[in-house]
């Protein structure tokens, strides 16, 4: 039965299967009956030749053909086995495998090749959607890994896309990120188009929401994905001046809960790129991309939740111990007042009986001195308390201003004391409560009036010096200056270095305290006694 | 006791409580002489013989009443001072101050304070105290 023609005949058609037979020495090959039923060309189209068959062959393969052959015709091997595209004249692609013989003459020179020729292009297209349906799943674990993994969505968008640009083979990828506020998709992750010289960087950096020409936008709004499988068949699509070879669309929405996270962006060289299958495995994608945005700003919204109750706390710690220094100060510092009235009262019982009247006015005038000191305390404690808080709303002047203003304040001691006042021409902007920085001012130059010591030529001078960036104000004088050691202690509440000089002690604190509460440092500079003293401080600057 | 009269340092800022220690404490003992002081750099001058007592002569206390908050080196730190000294760490120390903070308390004893009192408000209060820390430091406690 294998050796009747009819019955080979009928089982060729059967299985789609030609065959085929060259004479080498002539270039004659003769083709089974069914040749143009198995290559899918319609009747008397195909010229039978060996020239018309390499025409048909995808050009691409077509080096593939003529190097098998090559090495058919020089090599000893007596098989011959190849599988290659091919191009009918409608456009379609074909798969074929082509298996034969070959038959040598006794020097061993090819002089006939014959075999047989199956149409494979289902296994074929099945074997391709198979592997890129894998690359594909891959694709999707290694973005869920790296999301599992990256919590900062800076570093986080650009891996993904970098990812699936590569796995796919696609020409660009763009995630898009949904600002609800502004209505509007913003760019926030973005491979760059091969070749490109902008390497990712777009002009156009968001799309308003109302912009219903652009397939991201009505992925957004339509909330599933919208695939453009020819952009140039397509109606009204947006092209990309910076990418130019795009072919094909896909517009994925990053949905959590009801959320819109966003729309994961994908397009490809190829026309009709995106199948259904495709569609599927990008809307899991971007599934997950969109899951782990929403971890990765929990995460960080969690995070500055901790950091701002972190320095709320340590405020409240650092509030805290300076409560209790000044309550330790104040009940030590009203407390001394108290001791030295009911004292001194009791001598002048004793003054009083034994009819002393120097003592007695002596004693009396301590009582009196201690109730004037303890009222001068409550006064500048309550002072203090009040400047805990800004008062006046603040104001952008120029620090000569204040400068001035705060000298005349204290015009009496420095008359008195016969002090010429600088104050530097053409002092900055600065952004502070008036009120409350003329008081500090005022006190440290009153300070540098009152430690003038025996200096015949006192002066003070009001300026800045710049230290890098930094504005840098200060108040100096050529007095009696301050021994480093106690460069520190000077700002403490109720400190003074000389327990006989005048005031309670609080005036450095509280100048302390209001250039703190505006943000400012306050420092004090001085080589020691008689070399003077310059007090330095920062402010905000002011903006005009 | 002691038959040569006592030498008390008083260091005190205040010039009104130095007048009260010193006018109830020489009411009530006999054979005392004050010392007062008024800030705690001119002590360490005076107990370690430099500065503007390089020179005089500077018999050594046989008791140190010290006030906590002092200008320039205050208390806590005059008595960290003194305290670590070989020569003068035998000095009984007592400090005489109006705070009550526990803190302060507890860094007076860390420091091997001799005594602590807190200053009392109030005349008779004032003058028991210091009518028994003349009799208990003065009188019945021994020196060297």
């Amino acid at each position: 039965m294998a050796s009747d023609p009819t019955s080979i005949k009928f089982a060729l058609e059967a299985a789609q299967m030609a065959t085929w037979d060259w004479d080498i020495q002539t270039n004659q090959v003769e083709w089974s009956d069914n040749i143009e039923v198995v290559l899918g060309l319609s009747p008397g189209t195909f010229a039978k030749t060996s020239a018309a068959y390499y025409d048909l062959v995808y050009p691409e393969d077509q080096p593939l053909l003529t190097q098998a052959i090559r090495k058919a015709l020089r090599g000893r091997k007596s098989r011959y086995h190849l599988e290659h595209r091919l191009r009918r004249p409608d456009g379609s692609i074909r798969w074929l495998i082509v298996r034969g013989k070959v038959e040598r003459n006794e020097t061993g020179w090819a002089t006939r090749m014959a075999g047989i020729l199956t149409d494979i292009t289902i296994r074929k297209t099945t074997e391709l959607a198979f592997s890129r349906r894998v690359t594909e799943l891959q694709t999707v674990a290694e973005v869920s890994s790296a999301a599992a993994t990256i919590l900062d969505p800076a570093e986080l968008l650009p891996e993904v896309v970098q990812l699936t640009q590569h796995r796919f083979g696609l020409y660009h990828v763009h995630i898009f990120l949904h600002e609800a506020e502004n209505s509007t998709l913003s760019i926030a992750a973005c491979g760059w188009a091969k070749d490109s010289p902008h390497r990712g960087t777009h002009e156009k950096r968001s799309i308003p929401l109302n912009h219903k020409q652009s397939v991201v936008v009505q992925a957004a709004l339509t909330r599933q994905p919208v695939v453009v499988n020819n952009v140039h068949t397509h109606n009204n699509w947006l092209a990309n001046p910076a990418l130019p070879d795009t072919q094909s669309e896909l517009a994925v929405p990053m949905i959590v809960g009801e959320t819109l996270i966003g729309i994961l962006d994908a397009q490809s060289e190829q026309i009709d790129y995106f199948t259904p299958e495709t569609v599927s495995v990008y809307t899991t994608l971007a599934s997950q991309i969109a899951i782990a945005i929403q971890n990765a700003r929990l995460h960080s919204q969690a995070n500055n939740t901790l950091t701002q109750l972190e320095a709320a706390i340590q405020e409240l710690e650092k509030k805290n111990a300076e409560l209790e220094r000044f309550t330790y100060t104040v009940s030590h510092d009203l407390k001394s007042p108290l001791i030295t009235m009911r004292g001194f009262l009791g001598f002048l019982k004793q003054d009083a009986e034994s009819g002393n009247m120097t003592r007695f006015q002596n004693d009396l005038g301590r009582i009196v001195d201690a109730t004037n000191k303890m009222q001068r305390l409550l006064e500048d404690l309550l002072e203090l308390s009040r400047i805990g808080r800004i008062i006046n709303t603040p104001l952008v002047i120029p620090f000569e201003t204040i400068a001035w203003e705060a000298v005349a304040q204290v015009t009496g001691r420095i008359v008195e004391r016969g002090v010429q006042v600088n104050v530097m021409a053409d002092l900055p902007l600065v952004k502070v409560d008036q009120q409350r920085m003329v008081e500090a001012v005022q006190n440290l130059v009153d300070n540098a009036a009152k430690f003038m010591g025996d200096q015949p030529h006192p002066v003070i001078e009001i300026g800045t010096y710049q230290d890098g960036e930094k504005t840098v104000f200060y108040v100096s004088d050529n007095g009696i200056g301050i021994d480093p050691r106690y460069h520190d202690k000077i700002f403490g509440l109720f400190d003074k270095l000389d327990a006989q000089s005048e005031g309670t002690g609080v005036g450095l604190s509280l100048v302390k305290r209001i250039i703190e509460i505006h943000g400012g440092k306050i420092w004090v500079q001085s080589d020691g006694i008689n070399r003077g003293t310059r007090f330095c401080f920062t402010l905000p600057a002011g903006t005009a | 006791m002691h038959k040569e009269p006592t030498l008390v340092m008083l260091v005190e800022d205040n010039q009104d409580h130095a007048e009260l220690v010193m006018r109830t404490l020489t009411n009530h003992v006999v054979h005392n002489q004050v010392i007062h002081f008024d800030n705690g750099q001119i002590v360490l001058d005076y107990l370690f013989e430099q500065g503007e007592y390089a020179d005089k002569p500077c018999p050594r206390p046989h008791i140190i009443l010290l006030d906590l908050r002092l200008p320039r080196v205050d208390g806590l730190e005059l008595l960290k001072i003194i305290k670590s000294s070989t020569t003068l760490r035998t000095i009984p120390i007592v400090i005489l101050t109006s705070s009550h903070a526990e803190r302060d308390i507890i860094r007076a004893y860390d420091n091997h304070v001799n005594s602590y009192l807190i200053k009392p408000i109030g005349y008779d209060e004032f003058t028991h105290l210091m009518k028994d820390l003349g009799y208990y430091w003065l009188n019945w406690n021994t020196t060297n």
